[in-house]
C-alpha cells in the first residue's frame, strides 16, 4: 500500500487488514503517521509493517518488496497510491515540479507495478489497484501535471492489464472525486453543494471499492478505470453550486427561460 | 550475475522445457527447430520463464539477448548462454 501513511491511503491499509491482509504501510515523509496506522492495525489483531521508500526511487522500491516479501509473504495486492501535486497554471510550473510530480504518481506506480508483476504471476493471482483521479478528464485548471500523470497512470493500467490477464493478475484504476481525507482542511460547503448527493466521498467508500477489486470476487473486472465521484462526471461537471445560477448558454429551468 | 546455486545445463534445459509445458506449449512440438510461435510461447510467457529462472538459480535474464530468437533453440542456446 504505497502512500498508506495518512488520508485515504491510511484508511485503505486498515480496510484491507481488516481482511486478513497483511500489510505494508509504504510512506514517503509520513512515518509517524505509518507508525499509528500499522498500531491501529495491530491492535485490531492485524498484521503490518511500515517501511519508507520513495516509490521515485527504483531501488528503493525493490528493496521495500525484498523486505515485504520476506517478513510478509508474497505480494498478491498492489495499491499504488503515493502521489504528490503541484497545482499551479502550467506557465509558473516549473520543469522539475512538472518531473517530480510525473516521477512520484507515473513512474512510481511503474517501478511498483514491475517489481510486484514477476511474483503475481508465478501465484497465478494478483490484483493490481491505482488511484487515478477524475482530473483525467475534467481537470480544473492547474492541474497539468497531476492530471497528465494521473492520466499516464490510467494508461498504464490499461496496458498491464491485457499483458497479465491471462495468468489470474487483474489491474484496474480507481477515479475518485473530492474525497474527505481530513488533512486538506475543511471542504467548503460551496464544493459539498456542487456535488450530485451533495456531499463528498469518504475515504471508507474508497476503500470498500479497493477491497472489492482486491478480492478474488472482482476477477473480471480488469483494466478499468472506475470513477467513484458521486456521478460527478456522469454530467456536464460543470461546478454549479445550489442557490447560484447557471452560467449564461447553459440549459435551465423553464421559468428561468422566459426571462 | 549472482548465480544462487548454479545447475547443470541438462538441468536447466529440463527445467525450461518442464516451465513451457506448464505455459501450455505441446510437448510432443519440442524440437529445437520448432519456432516459439508454433509452441504458442508468447513474450508473457518468456517473461515468467525468465521469474523462474532469476528465483531457482538467480539468473539475470536480459530480454535484448532474445531480440533474434525465434526458435527454441535459439532460446535455449541463449539460456544456458547465462551458465557461462
Amino acid at each position: 500500500m504505497t502512500g498508506g501513511g495518512r488520508g485515504m491511503g491510511a484508511t485503505i491499509a486498515e480496510t484491507l487488514a481488516t481482511d486478513g491482509w497483511r500489510v505494508c504501510v509504504n510512506y514517503g515523509t509520513a512515518a509517524e503517521e505509518a507508525a499509528a496506522v500499522v498500531a491501529r492495525i495491530e491492535r485490531g489483531g492485524g498484521t503490518a509493517l511500515a517501511i519508507g521508500a520513495d516509490v521515485a526511487d527504483r531501488v528503493a522500491v525493490d528493496a521495500m518488496f525484498d523486505r515485504v516479501e520476506e517478513e510478509l509473504g508474497p505480494v498478491l495486492v498492489l495499491v499504488n497510491n503515493a502521489g504528490v501535486r503541484r497545482d499551479l497554471p502550467v506557465g509558473f510550473l516549473s520543469p522539475d515540479d512538472w518531473a517530480r510530480v510525473l516521477k512520484v504518481n507515473l513512474t512510481g506506480s511503474f517501478h511498483t507495478i514491475r517489481r510486484a508483476l514477476g511474483p503475481m504471476i508465478r501465484q497465478r493471482y494478483g490484483r493490481v489497484v491505482n488511484i487515478s483521479s477524475i482530473s483525467t478528464g475534467r481537470p480544473l485548471p492547474g492541474q497539468a501535471a497531476y492530471s497528465a500523470s494521473k492520466a499516464g497512470l490510467d494508461a498504464l493500467t490499461r496496458t498491464v492489464a491485457i499483458e497479465v490477464a491471462r495468468r489470474g493478475v487483474t489491474v484496474n484504476a480507481i477515479a475518485p472525486g473530492l474525497v474527505d481525507t481530513g488533512f486538506a482542511g475543511e471542504i467548503e460547503e460551496e464544493w459539498k453543494a456542487a456535488m450530485p448527493p451533495r456531499r463528498v466521498a469518504q475515504p471508507e467508500e474508497v476503500a470498500a471499492l479497493v477491497r472489492y477489486l482486491s478480492s478474488e470476487d472482482a476477477a473480471y473486472i480488469n483494466g478499468a478505470t472506475l470513477n467513484i465521484d458521486g456521478g460527478l462526471t456522469a454530467g456536464l461537471a460543470i461546478f454549479a453550486p445550489r442557490g447560484r445560477p447557471a452560467p449564461v448558454g447553459m440549459a435551465v429551468d423553464s421559468e428561468n427561460e422566459e426571462e | 550475475m549472482e548465480l544462487k546455486t548454479p545447475p547443470s545445463a541438462e538441468k536447466m534445459g529440463a527445467r525450461i522445457l518442464e516451465a513451457l509445458i506448464e505455459f501450455g506449449a505441446d510437448p510432443e512440438m519440442m524440437s529445437p527447430e520448432a519456432t516459439l510461435e508454433d509452441l504458442e510461447i508468447d513474450s508473457l510467457d518468456m517473461f515468467e520463464l525468465a521469474q523462474i529462472l532469476h528465483q531457482e538459480y538467480g539468473i539475470e535474464v536480459n530480454p535484448d539477448d532474445f531480440e533474434d530468437v525465434k526458435t527454441l533453440g535459439d532460446a535455449q542456446q541463449v539460456l544456458l548462454g547465462y551458465l557461462k
